[in-house]
């Protein structure tokens, strides 16, 4: 590493809103990370969730016709090899998931809500859902087999297009401060032109100048990604009150685990790295036109 | 030390503005640099100083041939050259101490040996009171002992000095030739560009002559040849016209 020399003067208006430019750019790459870590997460969970499960609903209208094609539906589930278990979801459950809709106690007790069966499948275990659902239907022709995987990969499709969108966004945003930098580093060397000629005149090794350069722009990076990080958990605590407002009806669930979140601290160094690297390039692109 | 051979130089396309120099300057050897304004003297110690690079021809410094040398090894050279420019190039924003002390912080200095040397010179060119402050609240002499105790500070291989006493009265300007002329007793190359005609005679030393971008070497103590005698330009009796004078008065 090269020696430490202050002879640059301390920084103009311009320079000290670099810091509030880096903290937009690390706020938008950090809500894209976490809305890219968030969707992953919950796509898991939902592939976890779903895919050896089955939920067979009976929707016939006459309540005393449905509890007989439900009882009769549990029957055939229960002797069909590889469904590990079968489970009647109580009234009480099927209300609950009908409250993000309906609004908390207003599912009357004389509202046609059909009965919901959960199947869950043995491990390794393959059912032929066409041939199920033909079985159903002849002791309970009411019976619906809804076995996840049509509308669960249609969502897994919308899900990795939207992470690879997020991808994008932080690979932008990366770029777009590179090229910021890029100009603020030229730009403060045509300010400090004088300066750094005559240091260069004096014996200076460009390592030398550059360094004085790379440490003001690491510092840019780190300030600036912190401000950004200070406004992305401000923005996170925002989304996480309105959420628990609407009960998470609307709005994903964007706060992750403190795992992840705890990686959002490499951002600062990452900025860090990347303004101080451009800033290093840039300067010593520069001082290779000086003889 | 310093050799040229057939030195050529021009700015960009333009005309060459030194052409065919050739000298050879020894180690420990003192020299004026004389010529009108324009005759190419900044030019010359520039190639000096390593700030350009001849269009054409051969220079040598410290036994580098500068010509050929790499870029990075220049650096290591310009440490053995102090510079005192003509319009002082200080930096604004450091007082006069921190100027003064940035040729020894570059060389790698230690700063027990920095803050020695920077006192004991800023008191020796009379500036012990202002060495906190900075350029712009200075005198023009003031800056320009700045600038020359800044240019000496390393015990520079090779000193060159742009007009370095301009801005001085004459017992300043004394003072800091006694400087000069220390540095030179103890091994410095001295190169003194001047208009000063007062300076060049207090002391018995060769100049380099350059006249419209030719070099002329003179021993201590001699003329120019008459061709090139008249230090004022060759310039029109009449005056100009544009000022509202007209032929007849």
């Amino acid at each position: 590493m090269f020696r430490q020399v202050r002879f640059l003067p301390s920084e103009n208006v311009h320079g000290r809103l670099l810091p509030w430019v880096v903290a937009v750019m690390v706020f938008l790459a950090g809500l894209a990370l976490l809305v890219a870590v968030g969707l992953q997460a919950t796509a898991h969970a939902w592939h976890e969730g779903l895919a050896r499960t089955l939920t067979v609903q009976v929707v016939n209208p006459d309540a005393e016709m449905r509890e007989q094609e439900t009882a009769a539906a549990m029957d055939v589930l229960t002797g069909v090899p590889g469904i590990a278990s079968v489970r009647r979801e109580s009234n009480e459950e099927v209300a609950s998931l009908l409250e993000p809709w309906l609004g908390k106690g207003n599912v009357v007790a004389d509202l046609p809500v059909p009965a919901v069966i959960d199947v869950k499948l043995a491990d390794g275990a393959e059912v032929d859902v066409k041939a199920l659902q033909q079985n159903l239907a002849q002791a309970a022709p009411s019976a619906r087999v809804d076995a996840h995987e049509q509308w669960l990969s249609d969502l897994l499709v919308v899900m990795r297009i939207v992470q690879w969108v997020s991808a994008l966004i932080v690979a932008l945003v990366g770029m777009a401060t590179v090229v910021i930098i890029i100009f603020a580093t030229r730009a403060g060397l045509a300010s400090h032109r004088e300066t750094v000629e005559i240091v260069h005149l004096m014996g200076a090794q460009d390592g030398l100048i550059a360094g004085a350069f790379q440490r003001r722009f690491l510092w840019v990076g780190v300030k600036g990604a912190l401000l950004g990080l200070v406004a992305l958990a401000i923005g996170l605590g925002a989304i996480y009150l309105v959420r628990e407002q609407q009960h998470g009806a609307l709005l994903p669930e964007l706060v992750p685990p403190p795992r992840v979140l705890a990686s959002l601290l490499v951002l600062p160094v990452l900025s860090g790295l990347i303004t101080m690297l451009t800033a290093r390039f840039a300067v010593q692109r520069a001082l290779a036109d000086m003889n | 030390m310093i050799r040229f051979d057939n030195v050529g130089m021009r700015y960009g396309m333009g005309e060459e503005v030194l052409r065919d120099i050739t000298f050879e300057l020894d180690r420990g050897s003192f020299h004026f640099l004389t010529g009108r304004s324009g005759a190419g003297k900044t030019s010359l110690l520039k190639l000096m100083y390593l700030s350009e690079r001849p269009s054409r021809g051969l220079i040598s410094m410290m036994g580098v041939d500068i010509v050929m040398a790499k870029r990075r090894e220049l650096p290591r050279l310009r440490r053995h050259i102090g510079v005192v420019f003509q319009d002082y190039r200080l930096l604004d924003h450091l007082s006069a101490y921190d100027n003064v002390a940035l040729p020894l912080r570059i060389s790698g200095a230690a700063k027990a040996e920095v803050r020695d040397y920077v006192e004991e010179l800023l008191v020796w060119v009379g500036l012990k009171d202002r060495m906190q402050a900075r350029p712009p609240t200075l005198s023009g002499g003031e800056k320009q002992r700045v600038a020359i105790a800044r240019a000496v500070i390393n015990r520079p291989s090779i000193l060159l000095a742009d007009e370095p006493t301009g801005n001085v009265d004459d017992d300043m300007a004394d003072r800091l030739m006694r400087l000069f002329i220390e540095l030179n007793r103890l091994g410095t190359t001295t190169v003194i560009a001047t208009h000063d005609m007062r300076l060049v005679g207090s002391i018995e030393a060769p100049r380099l002559h350059l006249e419209a971008g030719d070099l002329i070497e003179l021993p201590p103590g001699a003329d120019l040849p008459l061709a090139t005698s008249g230090l004022a330009p060759q310039l029109p009796e009449a005056m100009p016209q544009a000022l509202g004078y007209t032929r007849d008065r």
